[in-house]
């Protein structure tokens, strides 16, 4: 018993026979699905990426060691460790200026290697009593002060509560694990800064460490964070402030709205160049199938002059050459998101670090939703470069034509 | 008898395609009854509008002038949905060369009417029944670019038959082909029509011609008993 035939069946027929122009026409498609899906995830992922990093720093303005302005957005953005120092006299006076209300330190030191990670790790030193970066994020896994050897490990750090952890060659409990934040505090220890200095100052590495001569080695400091307050406008704070301490302190200063934006506006640039060039892409997919289909149309004259002849009605024919077109663009439409997906997903550690991105996914949903609207473009792509011939496809007297080229 | 074929001054109208763009009558004023189960054949030079008329009795190509009609209605009144549909059930056309679907198999190839006659439950029966009547059972599972042309002939034969047509057009059915099969192909039309298919054939060999009942011959695109 043979299977059912159906115009279906007809339409895999054709394409089934001829599977090299299937594959060059799906491939078209294919690589714009591609360009599409693989611009929509990364633009939604700088400017997802780029507002949550704002929102969870919680600061208004940093402050850091002149030079050191860009360590400081990759050990945050990214947790890629480094270690630069700073007078901490700068928090006091800061804590008396108008519109400033709270200050904070943190002292950064970049391990070499740690017991939990083949990879070096970034320690965060904070001051409990006055840090609102770091101690939101803590409280949600301990709610209790840490003890002496206790440390706060990000949620990329291998090793759970109650185990130990080795840094500058002391052992530490691990006292509670954040949250993923999708940026670097997931691959930091955070400690107390006083503890902090002085792991670093008892270690072997802390003569070699470049803290700059003059500096209070019991006191000194990475950076200092100042929340604003509400409805204070922050770039006339970040002005004056400046003005007054970065000479004296050798200072970098940046507003976080604004360092975020820089990298965000940077990175909006090369999402509008993909989506151009994946648009791009597109129009070039529909006018190259409207011209092989055109030449299609004339090989095939004679094919839909004998569907004529056996009882398919011009709208038939119609439909049998969108279908085929329809069925070519949906493989193609189908390859192009799931090899986008699947080079978007090998590869998304050196995208996150090629564009200086927070390691934050866009999740599961979105992803999906993505999917299935870029599915969609790829899919109208062939029956849109068929409309053209549409019209000629219903007015040609195939039969006479099939005669004409015997 | 019944009338099933009644063709009144049919004619169709061709601009040439040279630089003249001149007009001229491919056929003209064509007249003709041919009754149930009748065989008419039709003779003449190339480019005498054979072909021509032939495409309008299908309804593949509208007329300039005139009607054609089948068992009373006039087919160039239905729309092109009604028209296929008539194609695919009741006038069946066997085009020159016999030309075949080549992405699908044989034994597709002569359902392949049924594709657009209404979705009618399968009939595999009267396809294996046409492919043994036509002597090519065996070849079912091929697919028509491996058939000599006597065999794609036989089948163009069977899928013209395949929806038990009240007619047969046939167009230069023998044309090309070995004495050996065109014996065949004529002794086949012979017994379709003497089974109670009306036929119109056009061809250009007078032994051919000598099979229908009734023998016409077209020139300059009229036509007149031969």
């Amino acid at each position: 018993m043979m299977s059912r035939l159906s115009p279906f069946s007809l339409v895999i027929g054709n394409i089934a026979r001829k599977p090299f122009r299937t594959f060059i026409l799906s491939s078209l498609v294919a690589v714009f699905c591609m360009a599409m899906f693989a611009g929509t995830v990364i633009g939604l992922k700088i400017s997802t990426g780029t507002q949550l990093a704002a929102d969870r720093l919680g600061a208004d303005i940093l402050f850091v060691p002149y030079g050191y302005e860009k360590s400081v957005q990759s050990s945050l953005l990214r947790g890629e460790p480094s270690s630069f120092y700073m007078d901490r006299g700068l928090v006091g006076e800061l804590r008396g200026e108008k519109g400033v209300l709270r200050v904070t330190e943190q002292l950064f030191l970049a391990t070499l290697k740690a017991s939990c990670c083949s990879y070096p790790v970034q320690i965060i030193g904070f001051n409990p009593k006055t840090d609102f970066v770091v101690t939101p994020w803590m409280n949600q896994s301990l709610n209790r002060a840490m003890n002496e050897n206790e440390v706060v490990a990000g949620c990329k750090i291998s090793g759970n509560p109650g185990e130990t952890i080795r840094l500058f060659g002391r052992e530490f409990s691990i006292a509670a694990k954040l949250d993923p934040t999708g940026m670097g505090f997931d691959t930091s220890v955070f400690m107390e800064v006083d503890r902090a200095r002085r792991l670093l100052l008892d270690s072997e590495l802390g003569l070699l460490l470049r803290i700059p001569e003059g500096l209070d080695k019991s006191t000194f400091i990475s950076s200092v964070l100042v929340k604003a307050e509400p409805g204070t406008d922050v770039t006339s704070l970040v002005n004056g402030l400046s003005e007054k301490y970065a000479i004296r302190y050798n200072l970098d200063f940046t507003a976080i709205a604004d360092m975020i934006s820089s990298i965000s506006s940077k990175l909006s640039v090369f999402a509008s160049v993909f989506r151009m060039f994946s648009a791009a892409v597109w129009v070039l997919a529909v006018m190259i199938l409207a011209f092989v289909f055109t030449i299609i149309l004339q090989e095939r004259k004679k094919e839909f002059g004998i569907l004529r002849i056996v009882g398919a009605s011009k709208g038939h024919v119609r439909r049998l050459f969108v279908g085929e077109a329809l069925l070519t663009s949906c493989m193609g439409a189908f390859c192009g998101v799931v090899l986008a997906a699947l080079a978007l997903g090998l590869f998304h550690t050196y995208i996150d670090v090629t564009l200086n991105l927070p390691r934050i996914g866009i999740g599961f949903g979105k992803t999906l939703l993505i999917g299935a609207g870029v599915f969609v473009m790829g899919l109208v792509t062939g029956p849109l470069a068929c409309l053209p011939l549409l019209r000629k496809l219903g007015s040609i007297d195939s039969y006479l034509i099939m005669k004409e080229g015997e | 008898m019944s009338v099933l074929l009644e063709v009144k001054a049919l004619s169709k109208r061709f601009s040439r395609k040279d630089s003249t763009g001149q007009a001229f009558n491919a056929v003209s004023g064509v007249d003709f009854l041919l009754e149930e189960g009748g065989f008419l054949t039709v003779t003449g030079h190339s480019g005498s509008g054979k072909t021509t008329m032939l495409t309008m009795l299908a309804g593949l190509i509208t007329p300039s002038s005139g009607e054609v009609l089948f068992r009373g209605t006039n087919i160039f009144s239905l729309s092109d949905r009604r028209l296929s549909h008539l194609r695919s059930k009741e006038i069946s056309f066997i085009p020159q060369g016999a030309e075949l679907l080549g992405n699908i198999s044989i034994y597709d190839n002569v359902r392949s009417p049924q594709l657009f006659s209404g979705g009618d439950a399968e009939d595999s029966g009267r396809v294996d029944y046409l492919l043994d009547f036509m002597g090519i059972g065996a070849l079912a599972e091929e697919y028509p670019a491996n058939l000599s042309g006597g065999e794609k002939r036989r089948v163009a034969i069977a899928r013209a038959l395949f929806n038990r047509p009240a007619l047969i057009l046939a167009d230069e059915p023998t044309s090309d082909l070995d004495p050996e099969n065109t014996v065949m192909i004529l002794d086949l039309l012979k017994k379709i029509n003497a089974e109670g298919t009306g036929i119109v054939m056009v061809t250009h060999d007078e032994n051919a011609a000598a099979c229908g009942t009734m023998r016409t011959c077209m020139a300059g695109g009229m036509l007149e008993p031969c």
